[in-house]
C-alpha cells in the first residue's frame, strides 16, 4: 500500500510559484487561501533557499489531534483528510500545525471565517469521488483518476516531489547521491543523521563520570 | 434622498443579502460519512490510461510508475 507523501528539494526550488499557481487552478481555490506556497530563507543573501510548504500529511497528525469536533480522517494511503460539514471553523490545528497549513477562507455574504481548507494531496474529500459536491468543497481529486497531485506534476525543476513516501525518498536520495551533496539539505540530518552527530548506527560514547 | 432611507435601503440590502449564506448544518443521519476507496471512480472522463477503475493493484503500480515520471535519474525507456 502505498504512503503519499511530498518532499521538496531546496536544492532545485527556483521559486516561481509554479506549485502555488498550479494548485489554485486546479482545485479552483478562493482569494486568500493558499494550500501550498513558496518560503524562502535568507532572501536575497548569496545561498538563499526556498521550499514548497503544504500540508505534510503527517503520520501523526496534530491536527488530527486537537480537533474538536474530529472532522479529520486518514485514508489508506497515508492522506490526511477533513470533512467540511463536520467543521466548524475554530481554528485550533491551525494553531496546532507546524507548517501553516490550514487555511480560512473568508467566505460567504458576510466574510466570515469558513470552514478549513487545506492541501488534500489532491484526493478530494468524504464526498463521492469526482462528484461536484466534491469539487466544490475540497476540489479536483486527482488521485481518483490515476494522476498525482498537481503542484508536483507542474514543478518545472522536479524540486517537488509528491507520490509513494517510498519512491519520492529513493529518487530524492538518487538525485542527492549523483550530485554529490545534500547532507546540508533540509530534513536530511534529521532523516539520515548529522555528521556533528555522529555516524547513524554508531555506538554511543560513554557518560564521563562525575 | 434623505441619509436615512439611504440607510435602511443598505440595511435592507445586507439582511437580504444573507439569504444567500449556505446552510452549514450537518444533515440529519448524515454525521459521519465514510470516504469511498480512491481506486473506484465512477467518473471517467478524466482518467489517466493505464489502470483499471476498481483495481487497486492497477492502481498502485500506475500511481509507482507514474511516480518515477519525476525521476530525471531513471532509465530510459
Amino acid at each position: 500500500m502505498a504512503r503519499m507523501k511530498f518532499i521538496c528539494d531546496a536544492e532545485r526550488c527556483i521559486e516561481c510559484n509554479g506549485c502555488v499557481t498550479a494548485c489554485k487552478a486546479e482545485h479552483d481555490i478562493p482569494w486568500g487561501v493558499n494550500r501550498r506556497r513558496v518560503v524562502t530563507l535568507n532572501d536575497g543573501v548569496p545561498g538563499e533557499r526556498s521550499i514548497s510548504v503544504a500540508c505534510m500529511h503527517c503520520s501523526d497528525a496534530p491536527c488530527m489531534a486537537v480537533c474538536p469536533v474530529d472532522c479529520f480522517y486518514r485514508t489508506p494511503e497515508g492522506v490526511v483528510l477533513h470533512d467540511k460539514d463536520i467543521c466548524i471553523g475554530c481554528g485550533y490545528c491551525s494553531y496546532a500545525c507546524p507548517f501553516g497549513a490550514p487555511q480560512f477562507p473568508t467566505n460567504g455574504t458576510f466574510g466570515l471565517r469558513g470552514k478549513m481548507d487545506k492541501c488534500t494531496f489532491c484526493a478530494g474529500g468524504p464526498d463521492e469521488n469526482g462528484s461536484q459536491a466534491e469539487y466544490e468543497k475540497y476540489g479536483r481529486n486527482r488521485l481518483a483518476e490515476g494522476k498525482l497531485p498537481a503542484c508536483a506534476e507542474m514543478c518545472s525543476t522536479k524540486a517537488l516531489l509528491g507520490g509513494d513516501g517510498d519512491v519520492v525518498a529513493d529518487i530524492f536520495r538518487t538525485r542527492v547521491l549523483n550530485r554529490g551533496k545534500g547532507s546540508e539539505v533540509w530534513g536530511w540530518g534529521t532523516a539520515y543523521g548529522r555528521p556533528t552527530q555522529g555516524t547513524p548506527g554508531a555506538a554511543p560514547a560513554p557518560a564521563k563520570k562525575s | 434622498m434623505s441619509a436615512v432611507r439611504l440607510g435602511l435601503l443598505a440595511m435592507v440590502a445586507i439582511l437580504l443579502a444573507g439569504c444567500g449564506e449556505r446552510v452549514q448544518t450537518i444533515p440529519p443521519g448524515g454525521e459521519r460519512k465514510s470516504d469511498t476507496a480512491v481506486w473506484e471512480n465512477k467518473d471517467k472522463r478524466f482518467l489517466a490510461p493505464g489502470w483499471t477503475p476498481g483495481n487497486e493493484n492497477s492502481w498502485n503500480s500506475h500511481l509507482v510508475d507514474r511516480t518515477q515520471g519525476q525521476n530525471d535519474y531513471a532509465p530510459r525507456k
